[in-house]
């Protein structure tokens, strides 16, 4: 194994135990990745008011702005761009911990990605394993990445590390279509890196590419493993399962975009097979841009308004997820 | 996700096998909306052959179960029917031949007054 081949990565970015398996004192810390595929749908906007709302409620959370080419999450939450940033973890060697700038709100930190080296946008294999490494490193309750838009590797290992895949659409073909190919990419990623650490790569490149332009089912890789490598296809069918992404619809106007959401898991889990939350719905809000423009935080700013508490129910349900499985029994 | 088993009609419409008529109803509906033509959740996910063999799917599982969800219904139906039907018939029948019994004594007592007069 190459000591920064796929096999780093795919062990970087297998599933971690839910907090309550972890034995009793370590860290429960969870890694919730916010992406999208397109620009422009809220992606900021979500990662900020959401690491806020887990900050109200107790937890610690560092905000890291992981949009390598386009990092504005301080603008977001209104403090001055800092100087130290994760493209110093790459060329300078400076420990990510060092780089947790405060930003004014209790129990929340920032990291800031403006990565000003050449190719900062694409990052190197070496370099994000790096950032991978020490973005575990962190000490906090809950680490929230702003990805950036689009589909490059770094993008999609980022939202393949985290514990919640957050994925936010708004309810227009354009965002939706992206969506959906960042989707995708990110659950043929998951597959070749599975596969490729059981050893059957091979295999199950056979079948994904035997269907001509469309995209083969994990069933269908699965079963075509399975013919000669049953253990190896119970072990990528465990893998597969985990690709649970959560679900946010961002910019909801009328009763039929907020159908969008459920009508999405409902047409992802028909076509590959896998289950898909729905964290909710945040209304269009007038708020939303007006913060922006002001340099403020949503939840700071207008937290009476539709859109903050839209926000808030977002990460409460996220919250949810992580509370022991007997808690409230 | 399966890898081996094939999907029930029940699963294409993702019901209950005990769903009623009217929760049929509700899934088709529901299907149809999310995977119809104007359906932004089935925009760009897969190609058009798959979009297509999947309605096919759909129309092929409504009609077979909400046909047999509607026989079911009108046997029910008529079961009730017959079983209304079967339970007036029973409360009539006792009541019947004693009325005639009790006319026909009439008759006698009426017949044997005249002739002691």
């Amino acid at each position: 194994v190459k000591r920064y081949g796929l096999n780093n990565v795919v062990e970087l970015t297998r599933p971690r135990p839910r907090p309550d398996e972890l034995p009793a004192g370590r860290r429960a810390r969870r890694i919730i990745a916010v992406g999208g595929g397109k620009g422009g749908i809220g992606k900021s906007l979500v990662s900020a008011n959401l690491g806020i709302a887990l900050a109200r409620a107790g937890h610690r959370v560092t905000l890291v702005d992981v949009d390598l080419g386009g990092a504005n999450l301080h603008t977001c939450l209104g403090i001055n761009q800092p100087q130290g940033t994760l493209s110093d973890v790459v060329t300078k060697g400076t420990r990510i911990d060092s780089l947790a700038t405060p930003t004014g709100i209790e129990n929340l930190s920032l990291v800031s990605g403006a990565m000003d080296a050449l190719d900062a946008a694409n990052p190197r294999a070496q370099a994000r394993v790096r950032l991978v490494e020490q973005l575990q490193t962190l000490d906090a309750d809950y680490l929230v990445l702003d990805l950036g838009a689009g589909t490059s590797l770094h993008t999609i290992d980022f939202f393949l590390l985290a514990d919640h895949g957050v994925l936010v659409l708004l309810p227009e073909p354009t965002s939706v279509e992206n969506a959906y190919r960042f989707l995708k990419a990110a659950l043929f990623r998951r597959l070749q890196q599975t596969a490729q650490s059981l050893g059957v790569a091979p295999l199950a490149e056979a079948a994904l590419g035997s269907q001509g332009s469309a995209m083969r089912t994990p069933a269908e890789v699965v079963k075509a493993v399975a013919e000669s490598n049953p253990d190896a296809a119970a072990q990528l069918e465990r893998s597969l399962r985990d690709f649970r992404v959560k679900l946010v619809v961002n910019q909801v106007r009328s009763p039929a975009d907020h159908g969008v959401g459920r009508a999405v898991v409902a047409a992802w889990k028909k076509f590959f097979g896998l289950d898909m939350d729905y964290l909710g719905a945040i209304a269009y809000d007038d708020s939303a841009w007006q913060t922006v423009r002001k340099r403020r935080p949503l939840l700071v700013d207008a937290k009476e308004s539709p859109a903050a508490s839209h926000l808030t129910a977002v990460a409460d349900a996220l919250a949810a997820l992580d509370r022991p499985r007997h808690a409230g029994r | 996700m399966t890898a081996t088993e094939e999907p029930t009609l029940y699963d294409v419409l993702e019901v209950d096998p005990a769903s009623s008529l009217d929760e049929l109803r509700a899934a088709v509906d529901r299907a149809r909306e999310t995977f119809g033509t104007e359906s932004l959740a089935v925009y760009a996910l897969v190609d058009e052959d798959q979009l297509g063999e999947l309605r096919a799917r759909l129309d092929a599982a409504a009609e077979v179960l909400l046909t047999r969800a509607r026989r079911c219904r009108r046997s029910s139906r008529g079961h009730t029917r017959a079983r209304r039907a079967s339970r007036s018939r029973t409360r009539t029948r006792p009541t019947t031949p004693r009325r005639r019994t009790t006319s026909r004594r009439r008759a006698r007592r009426g017949s044997r007054r005249s002739r002691s007069r």
